[in-house]
């Protein structure tokens, strides 16, 4: 189930201790920052490290992502779309200091009931492994977006707001990725 | 460019649109008549919702054990890393130290282990009523099913019997 955000101008799901209440003015309080850790910390993690293909970078991302929201996250309304962003901008960073940056790129199911044999799903884990590899060289934002949407399962708006996109910008950049894959892989075979 | 060729370059174009079921009503009906006349289209077609299919079937990355402690902890820890950042300003300029200070943030309130308890047990509920509400659904699916067999036998048996009363 996609988890909500918790809008500061909502009333709390745990109550505030009375430290909270007087601690309104300028610092996030603790109580709202466990919660953001609680529901969001897989989603942050799982993004950084589909972006950096490495479990100690992405661990620090994710740290500096709940490190920033302690800091900075007093105003925040919407803490997943906020730690998603700066999770994805440190990998982007991270990317592009070590060289492994793609560039932005210029702009240029129906279901199946499964009875299928074990060679089908092999096929399939073949196809995922190139997959994930064909991910890696495409262009920001689709190769983000993607992975958000496609990989994490993320809903359209949500992605949309991370990325700073419309959602017709979404759809095009999502059909615009796949068909990138599938030619790759088309031209492959 | 011939027709046929446009209309070739459409099909292509909407692949992934009609493989994600996103394509509207008349279009998805153009694409199946596409489909069903080319063969090298239907296999693009279906390397499209293979690659769709293969992208929401890859694990997503498990997450280390630990960091989520280590990112509860953030708050209790932080002032630490303020003060680190504070004393090499301190060393340079006496004046920089005032201004950081007096532009330090409050430090952060003191961890209450209730209130880390109640988040915990949130957690833990939301996860009883997300299964509640699958075990839920399946009672009522499982009730409807019923319901209607025991209505078909009912009206089975119904025009049975008035079939054998009536003699036909």
């Amino acid at each position: 189930m996609a988890s909500q955000p918790v809008r500061q101008s909502e009333t709390p799901v745990v109550p505030p201790s009375a430290d909270d209440l007087t601690e309104s003015g300028g610092v996030l309080p603790a109580w709202r920052f466990r919660l953001a850790v609680l529901l969001h910390d897989r989603a942050v993690y799982r993004l950084a490290a589909a972006l950096l293909r490495d479990a100690r970078e992405a661990e620090d991302v994710t740290q500096e992502a709940f490190l920033s929201y302690w800091q900075h996250g007093v105003s925040v309304e919407r803490p997943r779309e906020w730690l998603l962003r700066v999770a994805r901008n440190a990998a982007l960073g991270r990317l592009r200091k070590s060289g492994r940056f793609v560039t932005h790129a210029p702009d240029e199911m129906p279901e199946v009931s499964d009875g299928r044999d074990p060679e089908w799903h092999y096929e399939q884990h073949e196809l995922a492994g190139e997959l994930r590899k064909l991910v890696d060289t495409l262009p920001e934002p689709q190769r983000s977006l993607l992975v958000m949407f496609d990989v994490q399962g993320l809903d359209g708006a949500t992605c949309a707001r991370v990325l700073g996109l419309n959602t017709n910008q979404v759809k095009v950049y999502l059909h615009r990725a796949r068909r990138r894959l599938r030619e790759q892989l088309e031209g492959a075979s | 460019m011939t027709d046929r060729d446009l209309s070739e370059e459409w099909a292509r174009s909407q692949l992934e649109a009609w493989a994600d079921g996103s394509l509207p009503g008349e279009s998805r009906e153009r694409m199946a008549a596409a489909l069903a006349a080319d063969p090298k289209l239907r296999a693009a077609a279906e390397r499209a919702v293979a690659v769709q299919r293969a992208l929401r079937a890859s694990a997503p990355a498990r997450m280390p054990a630990g960091l989520r402690r280590r990112l509860l902890a953030i708050p209790a820890g932080s002032s630490n890393v303020w003060r680190g950042l504070a004393l090499p300003v301190a060393a340079s300029v006496a004046a920089a130290v005032a201004a950081a200070v007096w532009l330090r943030p409050e430090p952060p309130p003191q961890e209450d282990p209730r209130v880390a308890a109640v988040a915990q047990d949130l957690e833990l509920a939301m996860r009883y009523l997300q299964q509640s509400a699958r075990i839920t659904e399946n009672e009522v699916t499982n009730a409807l099913g019923s319901g209607l067999r025991d209505a078909v036998d009912a009206t089975r048996a119904a025009v049975g019997q008035e079939t054998d009363e009536t003699g036909g």
